[in-house]
Order: C-alpha cells, then sequence, then structure tokens
C-alpha cells in the first residue's frame, strides 16, 4: 500500500452512498430554481419535463433503514459449544500458535456471559501505548527518500470507557498517565445525531443517516466460519502486497489486526469471542513470540502475522491463555522505527456492564 | 462525463455543459446536475467534516452553483471537478471545526466523523496508530495542500480537475501534492518501501 490508499481507506466508510437521503437538499434546490424566472426560449421548444420527477434518480438511494443492528450470523440463543465450528480439541498436529489460540477460545468460552439491558453501558479499562504527531524534516530537500520523521511522543496511558450497550446515547473516555504526574482528561463521546429529519418525497419522515455503534457486541457470529467470513472481508479494491509472494501474510496480519479492533474496548460475549480466536487459529503464516511484556506490565504469549517488519499481534496470558490485548510492534528495523518500536497497543484491565457513565463495577 | 438519463426523455444523453446552458434560460434544467453529482459531493464532504455538516454544504453547494451557473465553462463535459471546487471553498469556513476533529482522533483515538455501518469491523474507537498519524499530518497541512491531497485522495480527480476546481496552475497542483505526500509517508512506518520512493 501507499500513501494514498492509506489515505483512501481513512475515513473510508463514510464513501458509501448508501442510507444518505438528500432530498432535504435537493427540495432547496428546486425550491430556488422555480424562484427563478425562466427566460425566454431563444429556439425553438425542446422537450420538457412530463411533471417533475418523483422517481428516486439514478444512482441515489433513499433508504429507510430500520433498526440498530444488524444481526450478521446469529447461531441461537445463548450457551454455543465455543468448540463448535472448528476442531473439538486442540489439534494434535497443529501448529504452537493454532494450539494457544484454540486454548484461548476455550478460555474464552467458558467465561459467564455479562447481561446487559439496552440502557446501561460497557465499561472498558485498559493501558493504551501509541505515538502521537511526528515531526519531520524533508523540507528543503530534493530527494524525498531523505525525508526522516521522528516520532511523536510515545504515551502510555490509562484509559477508561463508557459505551452505550445500544450505541444510541453519549459516552464519555477518561484518559490520564498510566502512573506519575500528568492530568487526567474527560472526553465526551457523543453518539452519532441524527440530522432534522428529511420529509420523503412521499411526505413521510426519512431516516436520519445515522448508525449507532453498539459497543455490545451480540451481534457477531457465533461459529469459526462465520466469524473468519467476518474477519476476512475485504474491500473490492484493497491494495495487494508489493511482493505477490507475501498476499497471504499481508491478509493474516490484516485479520488479527481487525479481530483486535473488535474486541478492544468492547463487550464480545464468550461464544463470539471464543469464535474468534477459533478463526484466527485456522490462519496460515501466524507465529508465535515468547516471553512479551504487555502495556500494563504483564508477561504473556503472543500469536500474530508479520509483513514488512511490522507484527500485528494478540497477546494471551501463559498457561490458560487468557485475552490480554492487542498490539502493533515493530519486529525489525523499518524506515521510521527501530527494532521494539510499540506503534500502538491495547492492554485491558477490566470489562464490565453498569449502569451510568462514570460509574465503575 | 456523459451519463444517460433515462428517465421519460426523448433525447440522447447529454453532458452537464450542456444542462447547465440550458438552465441559464430554464432554471429547473439543472436539477440534473443535482441528481448527478449531489451523492459524490455529500460524500467528499462527509469525508472532511463529518455528514451532519456535509448535509448542509451539499445543500448550500448546488445552491451557490446554480447562482454561479452563468460563469460555468461550457466547452467542460463534467461538471463534478467544479462543484467540487465550490464544496471546497465552503469547506474553508469550516476549517477549524475540520482541523478540531482531525486533532481530536489524535488525542484520543475515536474520531468524531467515523460513522462506521453497522457491518464493518473497524471499531468507532481506534487507538491505531496509523489513523492517528494521517490524522496527525492532515492536521498540520496548509489549507491549499490539505484540499489537494484530498481532492485527489477522496475525490478522486486527476490533476487537470483538481487545477480547475481549484483555479490554480497544474504546477501548484503538482507540487502541492508532492509535498502533501511526502509528509504523508515520512509519518507512516508501515509502507512498503518502494512506494514510498514513487513519485506521483
Amino acid at each position: 500500500m501507499d500513501d494514498i490508499d492509506l489515505l483512501r481507506d481513512f475515513r473510508g466508510n463514510l464513501a458509501s452512498t448508501d442510507r444518505v437521503d438528500l432530498s432535504r437538499a435537493r427540495s432547496e434546490l428546486v425550491r430556488e430554481m422555480r424562484g427563478t424566472p425562466a427566460r425566454p426560449a431563444r429556439s425553438a421548444r425542446r422537450p420538457r419535463f412530463v411533471g417533475w420527477r418523483f422517481a428516486v434518480p439514478a444512482g441515489l438511494t433513499l433508504a429507510l433503514a430500520a433498526g440498530l443492528v444488524v444481526a450478521v450470523t446469529v447461531d441461537g440463543p445463548g450457551g454455543t459449544n465455543p468448540d463448535r465450528g472448528g476442531n473439538a480439541v486442540a489439534s494434535t498436529d497443529g501448529s504452537e500458535a493454532e494450539r494457544i489460540l484454540r486454548n484461548a477460545a476455550l478460555t474464552a468460552g467458558h467465561k459467564p456471559l455479562l447481561a446487559a439491558r439496552p440502557d446501561q453501558y460497557v465499561f472498558v479499562e485498559s493501558v493504551a501505548e501509541y505515538h502521537t504527531g511526528e515531526t519531520f524534516d524533508c523540507d528543503g530537500k530534493p530527494d524525498q527518500s531523505d525525508c526522516t520523521a521522528t516520532s511523536g511522543p510515545k504515551r502510555r496511558t490509562l484509559r477508561q470507557i463508557w459505551l452505550a450497550v445500544d450505541g444510541t446515547r453519549d459516552g464519555l473516555l477518561r484518559e490520564g498517565p498510566r502512573s506519575g504526574p500528568g492530568r487526567t482528561e474527560e472526553v465526551p463521546l457523543e453518539t452519532c445525531r441524527p440530522s432534522s429529519p428529511a420529509v420523503g418525497l412521499d411526505g413521510t419522515a426519512a431516516s436520519p443517516a445515522c448508525h449507532p455503534q453498539p459497543a455490545y457486541r451480540d451481534d457477531l457470529p457465533t461459529d469459526a466460519d462465520g466469524m473468519l467470513t467476518y474477519l476476512q472481508r475485504e474491500p473490492e479494491d484493497a491494495t495487494p502486497a508489493a511482493d505477490p509472494g507475501q498476499e497471504e501474510v499481508l491478509r493474516a496480519r490484516r485479520v488479527i489486526q481487525r479481530a483486535g479492533e473488535l474486541i478492544q474496548e468492547r463487550y464480545v460475549p464468550p461464544a463470539s469471542l471464543a469464535a474468534l480466536f477459533q478463526a484466527v487459529a485456522t490462519i496460515p503464516d501466524i507465529t508465535v513470540r515468547h516471553d512479551v511484556v504487555d502495556a500494563a506490565g504483564r508477561h504473556g504469549v503472543s500469536v500474530g502475522a508479520e509483513y514488512r517488519g511490522i507484527r500485528n499481534e494478540l497477546i494471551f496470558t501463559v498457561g490458560a491463555h487468557d485475552y490480554l490485548g492487542s498490539r502493533t510492534v515493530a519486529v525489525a528495523d523499518t524506515a521510521t522505527m527501530r527494532k521494539g518500536t510499540v506503534d500502538g497497543e491495547a492492554a485491558q484491565l477490566r470489562v464490565a456492564v453498569v449502569d451510568r457513565i462514570g460509574q465503575l463495577p | 462525463m456523459v451519463s444517460a438519463e433515462i428517465e421519460g426523455r426523448t433525447e440522447r444523453a447529454v453532458g452537464d455543459n450542456t444542462l447547465i446552458e440550458r438552465s441559464r434560460t430554464d432554471p429547473e434544467e439543472f436539477a440534473g446536475v443535482f441528481d448527478r453529482h449531489s451523492a459524490a459531493v455529500h460524500q467528499y464532504l462527509s469525508r472532511r467534516v463529518g455528514r451532519s455538516v456535509a448535509e448542509d454544504l451539499t445543500a448550500e453547494t448546488f445552491l451557490v452553483a446554480f447562482r454561479q451557473r452563468e460563469r460555468y465553462d461550457v466547452s467542460q463535459a463534467n461538471a463534478r471537478p467544479w462543484l467540487y471546487g465550490i464544496a471546497t471553498n465552503l469547506l474553508h469556513r469550516q476549517r477549524r471545526t475540520e482541523i478540531r476533529q482531525y486533532r481530536a482522533l489524535v488525542r484520543t483515538g475515536i474520531d468524531p466523523v467515523d460513522d462506521a455501518g453497522e457491518d464493518e469491523v473497524v471499531a468507532r474507537v481506534a487507538a491505531r496508530s496509523d489513523t492517528r498519524r494521517m490524522a496527525a499530518v492532515l492536521a498540520r497541512l496548509s489549507t491549499g495542500e490539505r484540499d489537494v491531497l484530498l481532492l485527489v485522495a477522496w475525490g478522486e480527480l486527476g490533476y487537470a480537475e483538481v487545477a480547475r476546481a481549484l483555479d490554480i496552475p497544474i504546477g501548484t497542483v503538482r507540487s502541492r501534492l508532492h509535498s502533501a505526500r511526502k509528509r504523508l509517508r515520512a509519518a507512516m512506518p508501515d509502507l512498503d518501501p518502494i512506494a514510498r520512493s514513487e513519485t506521483e
């Protein structure tokens, strides 16, 4: 991928025309046009519209989206055996990565389901590590390969986040230094606001273009196959690997990254979490790193995939393989990072369901 | 760009320039321009400042375009660059909002603009470093660099079209794009080294 491809991905989901209602904008234009007197035609009569168009114009979709969450695959209520969809036990001829992930699935699947009402909040506490803002020195240099970037300061913070279970209410982020001096910031997280309701062309209220993001992910697949499909969806124009032999590895890395993002600062119920780890276990090119230490100082083992010196990984405790968090790390010197630099990480400490924003479990 | 408008009309497909020319005497012909391009304009605006602001700006873009239709260069069959240019000018009044949103993403890892559909895997709360880095770069570009870069990346315009849209020489488009991309590339550790050394 080059820089433009990455930029195209950024906010890429806003590029979809689905569920966008521009009827109000159109009405304003119509008013303006009709308020403008037509001048007499200078040429012979041209065919005119027969009435104004009330059909939906080609290319614009007026959608009346119903509901907040679209179920992707639901395996039936409650208590799905987390071993479904893959080998019942850790496969004896599988790699170590596969064994770890299948064990992680067992551990995850045996956790009690946290029940939640739609009006409650998912609370997640984590230690985050990331870089912000860059300084770069490339001005005045004719050859852009001479551009040098210095990563901005590394931040390691304690994050506490409250997000509405059904995504329809504002949440809150509290973020401050993990230790030592520094401010703790409180950041209100606005849920999307529907724009002023538009009136559809037939006079009924059209749905707003706003999709609340539930923090309680009971909409996810609970079987490994369904979850694998979910994780592997690539946009049609995804950039291929620069080196054709590395296509699988790049895909593996993306799946690991998505898996981490799915879990991060959300509640994923045990059946889906188990399915997630089972799904990742089936992917080739996943490797294990021992003796990793996460951002919270906990020791563990990671499974992940590397491409061009950057590794995306999921971190688990040794033994029970309880999920600890996810991380992106340089495992070799890259153009801008020394080996060992953590590009971003989320180490999960607590997940709970609470009644109010700001409330601790 | 010529697209077919098949809704009961008896004539063959016409370019945007024809519609606009006609609208000078017959204003309601301008609706065809809206129908062809409003979704694209809205998308571009949404990515820059979010959906709710984009809705108002989309409406305003077409009102302004309609009022300025006399000035349209009728040798251009495709009106999209012209419309993106108007939209981009309107965005300048939202500059503080736009930059504040990039900075919020850098600071918290949460994109105030992003509204992932329910079937998207990308979490709305993302502490991913590469997203933060991109936002950090976007916040720091000059207005001219940001406009050129995003008209190329999100508006999908070519250089000549960007030049038309912003009413600047093509050479300026090239140099602004070059300098914006240099900064982007310098901030991204994850890029293919071959791609990094390519000129656009």
